[in-house]
């Protein structure tokens, strides 16, 4: 399976779900083109509740994840490169900076997260490449 | 408009003079949702579910389900609702092709060849009487028939109960793809993992009253336990935080449970200058614990001799 949900977890379930298939793609397990389950089916493969399911897939279509053709089915859609490239570096910055929040109560010093962080971008590209 | 799968207005159930078990409830369960009901032992669970099915009677206050008043003696009433009790009570000596000729009869809907697939899935033996199956088959049984009448409303009473972990997952997954289908599904239970699956909306009931209704996904998302380091003491304000369900204490650093009002209370509390702070998620488990002790249901026992 292409996510797993953790009920552990504080993350509410549909966003588990959002985030698995946004990681599932980016890393090139999903592809574009691919089918996805209905919310039917999905639902009864992992025992979690349809509307959580349709809410996850809602939000996939409109961060432009998925695409839902009528009668046909939901599938992972193809790449849009919808954003400027100033918008995309705010976005990540914005991002980096809830990081460095919890960096810094976590009280992590510059050196070390910098490393982290390198290590962590380095590993990711070498993972994507391996597909 | 909303449409309500079940609504449940000032209802009270006393039994004898004055046991009051259920008291002034209200709840109402949105049409296709799927709605968990936790409580401890005797929190009135069964009693409300019990109610809403005609069983027993409320002493006073409403309810009904998908709009039809429960006090409609009418047979119409309950013909697309299914409900699967905590313990069977079909008759001993009925063979079990019997009873499922005398549902056929009774409801409408009835559907002969999705019953017959689930029979055979789950291996009951239609030959025999009902004295002679276990729990486990009795229960599935009662779930075959709660599936075969193809129900617009589902009430289950601890589901699980009773059933191995294989076939409780199958008949879940199946309640799961009703539900998909549009069935509204109201189940009561203790186990909180197969809930947090499951439901998007919860109520919470404790000596009869109702604790609270809310969605699951913001249940969660405004609670969290803060740990945080406050070397001269834990501060005052701490205690008016708004959700607040319990700190507790080890050495210096102070581990602050809420249920409610997360990020406001994080800001609060990064206020107060913490010297060390960490933010951790917290399963629905502890959530449920904390809920009742901060009640006072609590059960706590210093070491056993």
């Amino acid at each position: 399976m292409w996510f797993d949900v953790d009920p552990r977890s504080s993350v509410a379930i549909y966003r588990q779900l959002v985030d698995g298939v946004k990681e599932a793609v980016a890393r090139g397990i999903l592809e574009t083109g691919e089918k996805l389950p209905s919310v039917r089916e999905l639902a009864a493969q992992v025992t979690i509740n349809p509307n959580t399911i349709a809410k996850a897939y809602q939000e996939l279509e409109r961060e432009g994840i998925i695409e839902t053709l009528r009668g046909r089915g939901t599938f992972v859609a193809a790449h849009k490169p919808q954003k400027n490239l100033e918008e995309k570096e705010k976005a990540i910055k914005s991002m980096l900076e809830k990081i460095m929040v919890e960096a810094y109560y976590l009280q992590l010093d510059e050196k070390t997260l910098l490393a982290l962080m390198e290590k962590t971008v380095q590993n990711w590209y070498r993972n994507r490449e391996g597909v | 408009m909303q449409n309500w799968a079940i609504e449940i207005q000032n209802l009270s159930k006393i039994f004898g003079r004055k046991k009051v078990a259920l008291d002034d409830i209200d709840l109402a369960v949105p049409e296709g949702s799927v709605f968990g009901l936790m409580g401890p032992n005797g929190a009135g669970k069964s009693t409300l579910i019990k109610i809403l099915m005609g069983i027993i009677f409320p002493s006073s206050g409403t309810a009904a389900l998908l709009g039809r008043d429960i006090s409609n003696p009418s047979g119409e009433l309950r013909q697309d609702i299914a409900y699967v009790p905590e313990v069977q009570n079909f008759y001993p000596s009925f063979y079990v092709e019997d009873i499922l000729g005398y549902c056929q009869r009774v409801y409408p809907n009835w559907d002969k060849k999705r019953c017959k697939t689930l029979l055979k899935a789950f291996d009951l033996p239609i030959e025999d009487r009902v004295r002679e199956l276990s729990k486990g088959m009795k229960t599935r049984l009662a779930h075959i028939i709660a599936l075969s009448i193809r129900p617009r409303l589902v009430i289950l009473d601890e589901p699980g109960s009773g059933l191995d972990a294989v076939i409780k997952q199958e008949f879940m997954r199946l309640y799961m793809q009703e539900a998909a289908s549009g069935a509204g599904i109201f189940f009561s239970t203790h186990n909180l993992h197969e809930l947090e699956r499951m439901a998007d909306q919860v109520a919470v009931i404790m000596k009869g009253k109702l604790l609270f209704q809310r969605s699951l996904d913001e249940w969660k998302a405004n609670s969290r336990k803060i740990q945080a380091i406050f070397p001269e003491g834990l501060p005052e304000e701490i205690k008016d935080l708004p959700g607040l369900l319990r700190v507790e204490t080890q050495g210096k650093v102070y581990s602050i449970v809420l249920g409610d009002h997360f990020t406001e209370n994080l800001e609060r509390i990064k206020a107060l200058k913490p010297q060390y702070m960490d933010t951790l998620d917290i399963s629905l488990e502890d959530l449920f614990v904390y809920t009742m002790k901060k009640e006072g249901y609590s059960h706590e026992i210093a070491l056993l001799e």
